[in-house]
């Protein structure tokens, strides 16, 4: 089997009804490749966070549904599941928890183990990747949102995982951060998972696509593919997104 | 409001001059916390006639904040939150009644009559509880809020404690936040009405910040569990002793001993 083959994710059949009785999830499948870079879009409520937080069994029931590196979710997997895939929040203050940039970004390497003195460089690596060298000592609740955002994404490459999970990772960033955003994760040699509507960014980070709405896959396919199907979107409350309609413009 | 004056705080208060480069910013904050303890006890254990220890205990504080740079001001002000403790220990003085009379007061037949013992007793816990927040004050202004945590942990608090206070630190402001937005879209929609009405909506918006606060709790978890937190919390020592650091503690406790047993 080629490497690049290899099915890093495997999901069969995968239901999940919240605990108050709503479907978040209906019969979903769908697999990932090693080195892949998938979009999960859809509209508010689709089930994009609720397909994320099954990527690492933090939800408990229906865990058989899932295979992650080979793996089944299981108690005895879970550890090192956790090591391998790195999920990003989508609001910042879920994800940095501790008083100090330091500190957040230290948190996954300390529980995997690692000495001191790796760790240390774990974290200069990682606030480095994201251009935040320096704000070690700073309290988290003191930054910008873009701020934020940027370490939210270290706290998890300090972790090294094999995959790299983002939930809306530009909501609410201005024009500029966002490009830098999108510049970073292009620079990303991981596995990544990005559930999003903001298309633009799917359409630059991403190479497939998969469209959920009412909990359900609706579309899966190459994302320029998918962007081009006008009607498709639009009936699952998408939008073509206007770089493609400029290109179209230009070339037509 | 309260709620402003938490806002205020934000930015100023709890972190406010713990950047400053002083000597004693730089002291070891486990070093620190342990030798402003000894102090608070020293403090404690000096029977309240010795006034001399007293004011030499003063005066040693006074030099430590005059080394800190912190603004004597303040550090002033900040002590004043001693004083509603201060008078209730004030109101029950005229209740003791045993000793030789000071002086008093007669309203018609009541009268109101202070002792000599009760003036001690006044003296006694004035004296102490204010030398002792000077010396919490000087912790806290000179020691950066994580610092201090940590500090705590590596001295082997309790870390359930710990970590409330460090979520506390961290969540207190996104939590108020919370509460001034649910506040400001109900005044924005609410316009006229009753008193009452008016109170109904509060109590609702309170529930409501329980809540979220509980949803923003159980999010937090699973972004914890996400990193590989299995229920104990670890944490990095950042500290490093030094010579200076040392040297520092055994001052202060050789000037301690010296104000409290040197007069003999
Ligand atoms: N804790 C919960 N309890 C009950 N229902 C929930 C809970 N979280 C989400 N849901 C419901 O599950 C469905 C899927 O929600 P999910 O958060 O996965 O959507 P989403 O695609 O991430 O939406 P958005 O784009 O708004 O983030 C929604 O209908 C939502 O109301
Ligand atoms: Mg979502």
């Amino acid at each position: 089997m080629k490497s690049s083959e290899r099915k890093i994710i495997n999901i069969k059949d995968l239901s999940y009804a919240y605990p108050d009785g709503r479907v978040a999830l209906q019969n979903v499948n769908l697999s990932i490749s090693e080195g892949e870079s998938v979009g999960i879009i859809g509209p508010n409520g689709a089930g994009k966070t609720t397909l994320l937080l099954h990527l690492n069994g933090v939800l408990e029931d229906k865990k058989e549904a899932v295979e992650v590196l080979g793996m089944k979710i299981e108690q005895k997997s879970l550890k090192e599941i956790r090591k391998k895939i790195g999920i990003v929040f989508q609001d910042p203050d879920d994800q940095l928890f501790m008083p100090t940039v330091f500190d957040d970004t230290a948190f996954g390497p300390l529980n995997a183990g690692y000495t001191k003195i790796e760790i240390r460089e774990k974290v200069r690596d990682a606030l480095k990747e994201v251009s935040m060298e320096g704000y070690e000592e700073r309290c988290s609740h003191h930054l910008s949102l873009g701020e934020k955002k940027r370490i939210s994404i270290a706290t998890v490459l300090s972790m090294e995982p094999d995959i790299l999970v983002l939930d809306e990772p530009s909501s609410s960033l201005d024009p500029r951060t966002r490009k830098h955003l999108i510049d970073l994760l292009k620079s990303l040699r991981q596995t990544r998972i990005v559930a999003s509507h903001d298309l633009e960014l799917v359409r630059e980070v991403c190479q497939k696509i998969f469209l959920f709405d009412g909990g359900a896959v609706v579309a899966e396919g190459q994302v320029d593919e998918i962007m081009r199907d006008k009607k498709l979107l639009e009936a699952h409350g998408l939008e073509i997104p206007f770089s493609l309609l400029l290109e179209e413009g230009v070339s037509g | 409001m309260l709620l402003n004056l938490l806002l205020i705080m934000k930015h100023s208060f709890i972190d406010k001059y713990s950047h400053l480069q002083s000597p004693i910013h730089r002291v070891d904050p486990r070093i620190k916390s342990i030798t402003l303890t000894l102090f608070i006890l020293f403090i404690i254990f000096t029977p309240p006639t010795h006034f001399v220890s007293f004011s030499f205990y003063a005066l040693l504080i006074f030099i430590l904040i005059l080394f800190s740079q912190v603004p004597v001001g303040s550090i002033f002000k900040r002590s004043l939150v001693i004083i509603p403790f201060v008078l209730m220990i004030a109101i029950f003085i005229p209740f003791l009644k045993k000793g030789e009379i000071a002086g008093g007061y007669s309203f018609g037949t009541f009268q109101l009559t202070v002792t000599y013992d009760g003036l001690t007793v006044f003296w006694n816990v004035f004296i102490k509880s204010y030398l002792s927040i000077l010396c919490l004050i000087l912790l806290s202004t000179t020691t950066k809020f994580s610092h201090l945590l940590k500090a705590l942990e590596s001295l082997k608090f309790p870390q359930i404690i710990t970590m409330i206070i460090s979520f506390m630190y961290r969540y207190i402001f996104v939590l108020v936040d919370e509460l001034m937005r649910m506040k400001r879209a109900k005044d924005s929609r609410t316009v006229g009405g009753s008193r009452l009405f008016h109170i109904k909506i509060l109590a609702n918006i309170v529930g409501m910040l329980f809540l979220r606060s509980y949803e923003r709790g159980e999010r937090v978890y699973t972004a914890m569990v996400s990193r590989g937190f299995d229920g104990e919390a670890r944490t990095l020592g950042q500290f490093h002793l030094r010579k200076r650091d040392i040297g520092y503690s055994f001052i202060v406790i050789a000037l301690l001993g010296l104000i409290r047993f040197g007069g003999g």
